[in-house]
């Protein structure tokens, strides 16, 4: 097998000579200039003539390169190379004789350099568009999946369209006469504990009076020094208070004015990446709740559950004031940087390093709670959301498990616990009757959105299979995240996050999804974020990045946007270069003859 | 709204804080008054307590000895002053007896110039001094007060203490007494311990009847220094302390990440070079009047100051390198084009971008990859996940003949999993701090130790490092960029070492400070040579190292770069005095990154910069971690066109670069040179640092100003100017002229007198032109005379040592042009041959003949000729298809081997 291959080569190299006497590299659509006609070549373009014997003379005479088709004398020169097996190929003359080999032919170096893979290219075409073809049809069939997909999920909405209104009014009912019982509940127990305060100051009163009697005494016995260690510790207060940095606080900031990146500004060890090491993947995904939660702040109705946090209304709390007086804070912490930081700031919007402040503070908070209760609430949430209306395709395992496990829902776990008593358990009633309310209003909001928000679904409303999906793409840096029909976001590190653009729509022939109006950019103007559609397998986002200034663009491949047109272009292409095999086959085995 | 508000807001406050951003930067650095050493001697006139006992003067040929006295004090120091052959005189002050004071190792510097001594003979002795004279040289020593003065041919040349500024602090035992900042100095939290005390100099050096001073880099400023007592920042000396300086500003005197304590002066018929060899901090004021002043304060070590003469900036450079060394001889791939970013972050995008070359046509040789591609930041390792097949993809790079760089700084990580931490640890291989265990320092991976490169015995085995077998994931394509190597330790003060940190014999890091960056950088060199000697044990493999740290002699050992610039015109600018102060003082291999490190270049920003960037004699295009991506073809077609055309060039240059880098490796000349350099009798060029000469035969004038249409160049007299695009000649008219420039390139001039190698074929790489044809541009004077050289090897062994080069002469001249063997003095005949030809040859500045001109070429070797009509055309068909200005002598198959002869006649 192996012997004929090599016999269909060297036959392939013969045929290549014997049919290309002449001219060297010579594409053949120009094959009508070099007839040689009384001696002459006249450059292609500008019209000087030279005598033909000059033509690949190995000197460039000609402004256009065209008397040099093959050899290296011509900065601007063009080399064909036939190939025969495979595709030809324009090559630029630099590439001819420089030891490289460039065409599968082997034709753009000297004979001998450079062996003859043409027929093997060819198979491996072959066998890419084969699988590229057994890929598609996989495809095509997700894709009707996906129609039904759909159509399940707009008719699910249809249904609960007609009573929603009354499923939303009975859930605020509840959620207002449970809150009632609560008030009335806690009044009582205040009552309660008034009484028992007052009887416990008393006795606190009666105690402090004792020790101090005894104390003044002491004091007197001896001396000045009680006096002295009031001192010294009022020292260490103060020195605590305006300590310096400690030498890693040191580095770090050093390393800070650099770069912001973590990763790259040297990571304590515990965080760092490790390449065999199990413990890196979870500490992403602890990163990646940190963003994920930031996005539940400024964005409502993702279609996930949504966690009571102890930071949230102080969060919303914050007036613009307050705003622009974390802006000053921020400006003078990093006094001390340089200038490219805030001119860093400033091209990234003020308003970005606002709100990355806020996250900051928020992780301090979570940081500084404890993890427990998080398997509770985890399993919670998940029943609530099978009680929602169903996302139209299931999300990917990968991320459910990077649900945010935060400490924000420690007080939903407290109550639960101590719902032995009366006030407990109502609360843990109305805790569950504002979920039922939530969910609720998110039905709304897809009913509003899916059903009479005039979207545009594709045909046959494809596109609604990926309604209520986010799709995210990782850079080194970056991560770019798109919710079809919603937002599209960029995330650095996992502290700071921009939104890039909301739904905008897609182009008219369906291969582009635009997300504009997105955040302020400075000097620039709201962001914007282009994600270029094509066929593939599965629903992947990819290669996001920042081709100009707060101008984002990605590519996102789906089943979607698969089509029997293509597929038929792929078994077509198959058939042409099976047929092209067969004749060349034919065509050596006929000259060997 | 609320975000209207913000931005409104920020807007009011950058304005406020946009002055004091600057002060800012300063305040992290040190200045004289906040030094001890420096404010308790700048301008303070104590010179006149020193004087030299005259019975202790002692002349032995070539050796004047004798005793100088701190009379306040009464304290003796030993001064030796030495005439050598090698055209300069060097003078030691140490105390007397010794106490040990630090000295610069002997391997800072070259061997053989200490015992090449030059006879002194006492002209004159009176009772108050000693008139000796060594050469052309005259040093006249005053007794009391302490003077001396050297002139060259009875014109004045230098003079030392006239200004009553010298000092020598000698060891003292601690009193109670003793002024603050003696025995101890805190800066920013951080406390320097002096356990030796006070022992700082002050060098008082008057350059009589000069009006201009370079050198001492390397700092962002003007190439004829400034004069220190003017308006800030420039009320603030010189400072010579490797730092890494974040964000450096454009203009300032402050240090930055290398120190060369060489000045040179020039004035008509004179160029006076001075070196003084000491490692320790330094601060250097300039003053301006009749005379330049300057005074030199140094922290601890020993006076050693060698004085260089000579009639012109050549001599002296020649001179300096007889000491210092001369500049290793490169790669040919290393002057090709350099493609680096923080970061290339993985096997996939190293492909993409070596194929963005390819596919855009444009050459380029070398592919970079920053501290991202390592394992936590443990150098000579490879993040697994994103290179998992470092040896293929560097193989793969390779077999387009193109090389691979990886990064590798000298803070190793804390963590004893990692090998080179461990052995190194176990060995006793680190810096040690001021209690004698090793220090721990914070930078890129966090905790970390510093090697300590001052010691032989860690250089050796740090150079084991680096072969194939230990180095893993690394092949023979692979070469090495040394950053960070200042030391530059986040959590020090002054983001270095600790000066109280210890190094091999007990040596304090106060002493040897700028010495570490060069220390780091010759061991890594040592480890790639080791390698090559393992790869090709007869011929070897030049190493290639990049380093941003450097000091005198680091020119031997390989390139460096000038750090952490800014995408900013005003950077780009400022890189040009930058590069020529570095050729002055003798490392002309070195180059600024292209684009700009830090922020994001506009399309003509990086357009105009790789216009300027093909002619530093490093190129490399560079960017921070945080920016948008910029390789060449990202900024749309016609800026790809024109920075294709641009790197394009440089590959055509190569010839002439190279040539030129083998003058810098025989001779210590620049690559770059100041127009003074070239031109050193005309007094209005001393300061012009806006144009700069590519060897003696090429003007280039950068752009450095955006939506510019027009400049005007300078063209120094006596010479005839041909632009090297079209070929036309530079009408004689005024010496500066107004010039139209588009954005398709900068203005560049052919020196009447010249002849320049090229190759003109746009090949993918210096490897891929190897066996290419030759053009010859020939560009007449105004006596129709021309001469160039062409220097040619294996462009990566050492085998040209042994011989194995070729280097020609060419002469034009009685309307011949001959090729003859270039002799070298005191380098082996080069005995090379290979079969190259010249393909081309371009004569500029023919007088018109009426009916044309022929060419008669006879063989050198057989004495066959034969004759071929020349015809008016192009300089080149690339740059300047249609024009006709040049007269071309087609294909005469030259070859560069062998002597011939083409005879120039009219027809």
């Amino acid at each position: 097998m192996r012997g004929s291959v090599a016999l269909l080569l060297l036959a392939g190299l013969a045929l290549c000579a014997n049919a290309q006497n002449a001219i060297r590299g010579l594409n053949p659509d120009l094959a009508a200039h070099y007839s040689g006609a009384g001696g002459k070549f006249t450059c292609i373009s500008g019209g000087k003539t030279i005598p033909f014997k000059q033509v690949n003379d190995d000197y460039c005479d000609c402004a256009d390169g065209s008397d040099e088709p093959g050899t290296a004398a011509c900065h601007n020169g063009r080399f064909y190379c036939r190939n025969l097996g495979h595709e030809p190929k324009l090559l630029a003359a630099a590439f001819v004789d420089d030891g490289v080999c460039d065409c599968c032919d082997g034709s753009d170096e000297v004979k001998g350099k450079c062996s003859n893979t043409c027929l093997q290219a060819s198979a491996a075409h072959r066998e890419s568009l084969k699988s590229n073809i057994a890929q598609y049809e996989q495809a095509l069939a997700t894709k009707a999946d996906f129609i039904s997909q759909a159509r399940a999920f707009k008719q699910k909405l249809q249904t609960k369209a007609a009573t929603i209104d009354q499923d939303y009014a009975a859930a605020q009912a509840e959620v207002e006469r449970l809150k009632a019982e609560v008030s009335r509940l806690e009044a009582e127990e205040s009552v309660q504990r008034a009484a028992e305060e007052a009887q416990r100051a008393a006795d606190q009163a009666a105690q402090e009076q004792a020790a101090a009697a005894a104390a003044e005494h002491q004091e007197l016995n001896a001396g000045s020094d009680g006096h002295a260690e009031r001192t010294l510790q009022e020292e260490g207060q103060q020195a605590s208070e305006e300590r310096e940095e400690t030498p890693e606080e040191r580095g770090r900031r050093i390393a800070s004015q650099w770069t912001n990146d973590p990763e790259a500004a040297g990571v304590p060890s515990s965080q760092e990446h490790v390449n065999e090491g199990q413990g890196e993947g979870e500490e992403h995904e602890h990163h990646g709740d940190y963003s994920h939660q930031d996005q539940h702040d400024h964005e409502d109705g993702d279609g996930e559950y949504h966690e009571p946090r102890p930071d949230r209304d102080e969060q919303e709390a914050l007036s613009e004031w307050e705003d622009f007086m974390v802006f000053v804070g921020i400006v003078q912490e990093w006094g001390a940087r340089w200038w490219h930081t805030l001119k860093t700031v400033f091209q990234k919007g003020i308003r970005d390093e606002v709100l990355a402040h806020r996250e900051r503070q928020r992780q301090r908070v979570q940081e500084a709670s404890s993890n427990q209760g998080n398997q509770e609430t985890r399993g919670r949430r998940r029943q609530r959301q099978a009680r929602a209306v169903d996302s139209p395709t299931p999300k990917p395992a990968r991320r459910q498990r990077s649900r945010p496990a935060t400490a924000s829902s420690q007080p939903a776990a407290a109550r639960i616990a101590d719902a032995s008593t009366p006030l407990g358990e109502v609360r843990a009633k109305l805790y569950d009757a504002e979920a039922t309310l939530r969910e609720a209003e998110r039905d709304k909001e897809r009913i509003a959105t899916y059903l009479y928000g005039n979207l545009d679904f594709g045909p046959e409303d494809i596109f609604l299979a990926l309604a209520d999906q986010c799709f995210t793409s990782s850079q080194t840096r970056w991560t770019y995240e798109a919710c079809i029909f919603k937002h599209a976001v960029q995330r650095e590190g996992y502290s700071n996050s921009v939104t890039v653009g909301r739904w905008s729509g897609f182009s008219s022939d369906y291969k582009t999804m635009l997300f504009t109006g997105g955040d302020e950019c400075w000097n620039v103007g709201p962001r914007s974020f282009t994600v270029a559609m094509s066929c593939g397998n599965e629903n992947v986002l990819s290669d996001g990045e920042e081709p100009a200034t707060c101008a984002y663009s990605a590519k996102f491949t789906s089943p979607a946007l698969c089509n029997d047109e293509e597929l038929i272009g792929l078994r077509n292409q198959l058939a042409n270069l099976e047929a092209f095999e067969r004749e060349v086959a034919e065509k050596i085995a006929k000259d060997e003859l | 709204m609320r975000r209207a508000i913000a931005l409104g807001v920020g807007l009011a406050l950058l304005g406020l804080l946009l002055p004091g951003s600057l002060a800012f930067k300063e305040n992290e650095f040190k200045k004289c008054a906040q030094t001890s050493f420096c404010s308790r001697n700048r301008n303070v006139q104590q010179g006149a307590n020193f004087e030299i006992v005259p019975a202790s003067v002692t002349l032995n040929t070539a050796t004047l000895t004798a005793t100088l006295m701190n009379k306040q004090a009464s304290k003796h120091l030993q001064l030796t002053l030495t005439a050598h052959a090698d055209g300069f005189v060097r003078l030691l002050i140490d105390e007397l007896p010794s106490v040990g004071r630090y000295q610069v190792p002997s391997d800072i510097l070259v061997s053989g110039w200490e015992t090449r001594k030059a006879a002194i003979k006492e002209e004159s002795r009176s009772a108050n001094g000693v008139v000796l004279v060594t050469g052309d040289t005259k040093l006249e020593l005053n007794y009391a007060p302490f003077t001396l003065a050297v002139s060259v041919k009875g014109v004045p040349a230098l003079q030392l203490n006239s200004r009553n500024l010298f000092n020598f602090e000698h060891r003292r035992p601690k009193q109670d007494s003793d002024p603050a900042g003696y025995w101890e100095e805190t800066w920013m939290g951080h406390t320097d311990t002096k356990p030796k005390g006070p022992e700082a100099m002050s060098l008082d050096l008057v350059f009589p009847g000069f009006s201009h001073v370079y050198g001492i880099p390397e700092r962002a400023t003007s190439l004829s220094l400034k004069a220190t007592n003017g308006n800030a920042p420039y009320g603030e000396p010189y400072r010579l302390y490797n730092l890494d300086v974040f964000e450096y500003l454009d203009d300032h005197p402050f240090g930055l990440y290398g120190s060369i304590p060489v000045m040179l002066a020039h004035k008509k018929g004179l160029t006076v070079g001075v070196y003084w060899n000491n490692a320790a901090e330094m601060f250097v004021d300039v003053v301006k009047g009749r005379d330049v002043g300057t005074q030199w304060i140094a922290e601890s070590g020993v006076v050693d100051l060698f004085v260089f003469t000579g009639a012109t900036g050549p001599a002296v450079l020649a001179s300096y390198a007889k000491v210092a060394g001369t500049t290793a001889l490169p790669q040919l791939f290393s002057l090709g084009y350099h493609q680096c970013r923080w970061n290339y972050k993985d096997e996939a995008d190293v492909k993409a971008v070596d194929g963005g070359f390819d596919a855009h046509e444009i050459p380029y040789d070398v592919l970079w990859l920053d501290i991202e591609h390592t394992n936590g930041k443990r150098y000579l390792t490879w993040d697994s996940s994103l290179f998992p097949n470092p040896v293929a993809m560097q193989e793969d790079v390779a077999s387009r003949g193109r090389k691979m760089v990886t990064i590798v700084d000298p803070h190793v990580k804390r963590d004893s999993s990692y090998y080179i931490f461990s052995e190194a640890e176990s060995a006793g291989h680190y810096v040690k701090n001021k209690h004698g265990s090793d220090f721990d320092g914070w930078c890129w991976p966090g905790q970390s130790s510093y090697l300590d490169v001052t010691s032989p015995v860690v250089r050796n085995w740090w150079a084991q490092q680096f072969t194939t077998d230990k180095y893993q994931g690394s092949t023979k394509h692979l070469y090495i960029w040394n950053d960070m190597n200042e030391p530059s330790v986040f959590n020090g003060p002054e983001i270095t070492m600790h000066k109280d940190n210890l190094h091999y014999g007990n040596v304090e890091h106060r002493d040897n400070h700028n010495l570490f960056g060069v220390y780091y950088h010759m061991g890594t060199a040592d480890g790639l040579k080791l390698r090559g000697s393992q790869v090709d044990p007869e011929n070897g493999d030049r190493p290639f190292v990049l380093s941003r740290a450097f000091f005198s002699g680091t020119q031997r050992v390989g390139p460096i770069w000038t750090g952490d610039n800014a995408a900013q015109w005003s950077h780009l600018k400022v890189s040009v005095p930058m590069l020529l102060t570095l050729g002055l003082t003798g490392l002309p291999y070195s180059g600024a990154d292209v684009g700009g490190f830090f922020g994001n270049p506009d399309a003509e920003l990086m357009t105009r910069w790789y216009q300027l960037g093909i002619y530093y004699p490093f190129f490399r295009g560079h960017a921070h971690l945080e920016t948008q991506r910029r390789e060449p073809w990202l900024f749309g077609p016609d800026v790809t066109a024109r920075i294709r055309a641009a790197i394009r060039g440089r590959y055509a240059l190569l010839p002439h670069i190279y040539t030129l880098f083998r003058a810098a490796n025989t001779t210590g000349q620049p690559i770059l040179r100041p127009l003074w350099f070239e031109f050193p009798e005309q007094e209005d060029l001393y300061a012009e640092e806006e144009e700069f000469m590519v060897g003696s035969s090429m003007l280039v004038k950068p752009v450095t100003a955006p939506s510019t249409f027009t400049v005007d160049v300078t063209f120094p007299q006596g010479s005839r100017w041909y632009d090297a695009t079209t070929g036309a000649p530079v009408p004689p008219k005024t010496k500066t002229q107004r010039v139209e420039v588009n954005l398709n390139g900068i203005p560049v001039y052919y020196r009447g007198g010249s002849v320049v190698p090229r190759r003109e074929r746009p090949r993918r790489s210096t490897a891929a032109q190897l066996a290419d044809p030759y053009t010859l541009v020939v560009a007449a004077d105004d006596k129709g005379e021309a001469e160039g050289q062409l220097y040619v090897d294996d462009g990566r062994s050492f085998a040209f040592q042994r011989g194995l080069y070729l280097h020609r002469d060419f002469k034009f001249s009685g309307n011949k042009l001959t090729s003859t063997k270039h002799v070298e003095p005191g380098v082996p005949d080069g005995t090379l041959t290979v079969p190259t030809t010249i393909e081309r040859v371009v004569f500029l500045g023919l007088p018109a003949a009426k009916k044309g001109y022929k060419a008669v070429i006879s063989d050198g070797v057989s004495g066959a000729k034969h004759t071929v009509a020349l015809e008016a055309g192009p300089l080149s068909m690339a740059a300047a298809p249609d024009s006709t200005q040049a007269l071309v002598l087609r294909k005469p198959d030259l070859p560069v081997s062998h002597d011939w002869t083409v005879e120039i006649v009219q027809v």
